[in-house]
């Protein structure tokens, strides 16, 4: 095999020859590409494709209401705005669980390892029609999963102003948010209502217990003033007034730790506050210019955790240990060695001091030691896209293939204990 | 105390991008660009096709960045990207009339062993499909899976194509050497 390896290689290279030096293309490319971002798309290949997807969806359409006697969207997981329909988190004895075609899973959390919510969506390639978007809640571990709630109205598969992030501070009190979009529940994920702070875009909302954090901006896009943060004591019911961040700096991810900190990462610098926001200061962050500051973790506000990386092989990890005074490199773990960097990892969590875990790809790996040495935990060859935990030992990982995975060791072993499944109506 | 993480996936390049940040965006597709125009380049047997359909291939993969499920690799997704865009291309009446139909063509300076002038005739009477599949596992060096999403099929079809193509190649090659 490693010779056929080697002579295809071989040959796909003199192939490749034909190119010779391509180096500068990137950025024609790219530039070019860009400039025809905003031009509608044209061209009559275009629209004769176009016309047939929407002539065989709605043949497919009709075809599937004529079997079922009556419309399609009367049933199944968009059951449409009827208050009735909501999610029940209680699972009879006899439930069986049937997966819903059409449906992907954006995100998940939980606040233990039995009470969470993953946000679905049915916007995901092959894509026809708009993007819809709901809630599915399990109190058994994802042993069972409740009707899906639908948050928000339809997007156009184009905006970048739909939910992307659940998060519930407590088993009452959670958001969906990305975007221009933000809903918010006070009761567990049974109804949702529009956000209740005016925002052009909402970075993020985070926090834990009753505590929330929100930051948001409030101009908008294209003009330029400073993001604004605010924090709630009452899981988001009510809200402080605005603290503005430094001109400039844009939000990117935010950790909570203790009663009242809060970590936000930035496309520049971090910022932290350790009183609830009353006082706020800007810790200098450790990656190169030029290179992405990707995520960021603290257990405590005073060992901060940092990935930076651009895509290719450039990535860096640092570590803290006087809340942001100095950075030290640290070597990032790759079981398996990935090509090109760990753009595309999924999570980078601090659980107390000395202690995280990185996802390079695939796998979880775990440090006890600040990350100078790494040992592999749990599965290596699953791929996972969020890892969450709701304490320092508790934890859900969500792998691409919809399964989750829950540790209560602090990551040391991971089980398999569900993959998403939700009922029909 | 309860602490709390926050295990904000990569995703935040991919979010940025998506909020109409170009230079996340840059950062997020810039690096593929290379290994798109290898492919393209591949496919069509043409540098100027090549980054033509690369450059097409970026400006659908902004309009599409919403439809990136978060957490996705990048990489296999723009690939496809590019690759559909090459079969756009390909699928042109001008491509189809002017365009030598073998578009997998060796430089000719280099002379050869017959061992290897069999292989490259064995790889060109290859479906195109096969050589994608095998340019992408070995040349542009993505897993089994990343294979499968950039050319549109499950992991375990892009494998069997894989082993199937090595298999044409080699008949003695068993499928567990992959």
């Amino acid at each position: 095999m490693d010779e056929l390896r080697k002579e295809l290689r071989s040959l796909f290279e003199r192939q490749q020859g034909g190119l010779r030096e391509i180096r500068g293309s990137r950025e024609t490319l790219m530039k070019r590409a860009l400039v025809r971002k905003d031009e509608p798309l044209g061209g009559r290949l275009q629209l004769v494709a176009g016309i047939a997807a929407i002539l065989i969806a709605a043949l497919i359409v009709a075809t599937f209401a004529y079997v079922r006697g009556r419309g399609v969207f009367h049933e199944g997981p968009y059951p449409g705005a009827s208050s009735g329909r909501v999610a029940t988190p209680t699972v009879p004895p006899n439930f069986k669980p049937a997966r819903i075609p059409g449906l992907a899973v954006l995100d998940v959390d939980l606040v233990d390892l039995s009470t969470g919510w993953v946000l679905l969506t049915n916007c995901f390639e092959p894509l026809t029609g708009l993007c819809h978007y709901s809630v599915v809640a399990t109190k058994n571990g994802g042993g069972s999963w409740s009707k899906p709630v639908p948050v928000g109205g339809q997007y156009s598969p184009a905006n970048g102003d739909a939910p992307r992030k659940v998060h519930f501070v407590n088993d009452l009190d959670g958001f969906v948010y990305g975007g221009a979009g933000a809903f918010v529940t006070h009761d567990g994920g049974r109804t949702w209502a529009p956000f209740n702070i005016s925002a052009v875009f909402v970075t993020f909302i985070t926090g834990r217990s009753s505590v929330a954090w929100a930051a948001t901006y409030p101009c908008a896009k294209g003009q330029s003033c400073p993001y604004e943060v605010r924090s709630s004591i009452d899981g988001g019911r009510t809200w402080s007034a605005q603290h503005q961040l430094p001109a400039g700096l844009s939000p990117v991810e935010a950790v909570p730790f203790g009663p009242s900190g809060l970590l936000i990462a930035s496309t520049s610098d971090l910022v932290i506050t350790l009183d609830a926001g009353a006082t706020w200061r800007v810790i200098k962050s450790a990656c190169t210019p030029g290179v992405s500051q990707e995520q960021i973790a603290t257990s405590d506000g005073h060992e901060l955790w940092l990935l930076c990386t651009d895509g290719a092989k450039n990535d860096a990890l640092y570590v803290s240990e006087d809340a942001g005074a100095s950075w030290s490199q640290r070597s990032i773990p790759a079981p398996g060695g990935p090509k090109s960097g760990l753009s595309g990892a999924a999570g980078l969590v601090s659980l107390a001091a000395g202690t995280a875990l990185l996802n390079p790809g695939r796998g979880v790996m775990v440090s006890l030691d600040g990350g100078v040495t790494w040992a592999q935990a749990g599965p290596a060859d699953v791929q996972f896209i969020a890892i969450r935990f709701c304490s320092a030992s508790d934890g859900w990982a969500l792998d691409i293939q919809n399964t989750i995975w829950a540790t209560s060791d602090g990551g040391q072993h991971w089980t398999r204990v569900s993959a998403i499944q939700v009922a029909s109506a | 105390m309860v602490h709390v993480v926050n295990a904000e996936a990569g995703r935040s390049l991919h979010e940025r991008a998506v909020a109409g940040d170009e230079v996340a965006f840059e950062a997020l597709v810039g690096p593929l660009v290379e290994p798109g125009i290898r492919l393209a380049y591949s496919m069509l047997g043409d540098r100027t096709e090549a980054e033509d359909a690369v450059q097409e291939a970026i400006t659908r993969a902004w309009r599409k960045l919403g439809q990136l499920r978060a957490g996705m690799p990048v990489r296999p997704w723009f690939l496809a990207i590019v690759v559909n865009q090459c079969r756009n291309t390909r699928r042109t009446r001008w491509f189809r009339f002017v365009r030598t139909s073998d578009t997998f063509r060796f430089d000719r300076d280099v002379e050869p062993g017959i061992e290897r002038i069999d292989l490259a005739r064995a790889l060109a009477r290859l479906p195109d499909t096969d050589r994608q599949a095998l340019f992408l596992y070995f040349y542009l060096d993505l897993p089994v899976d990343e294979v499968g999403v950039a050319l549109g099929i499950s992991a375990a079809a892009a494998k069997g194509r894989i082993y199937r193509a090595c298999h044409r190649l080699r008949p003695d090659l068993a499928e567990e050497d992959l």
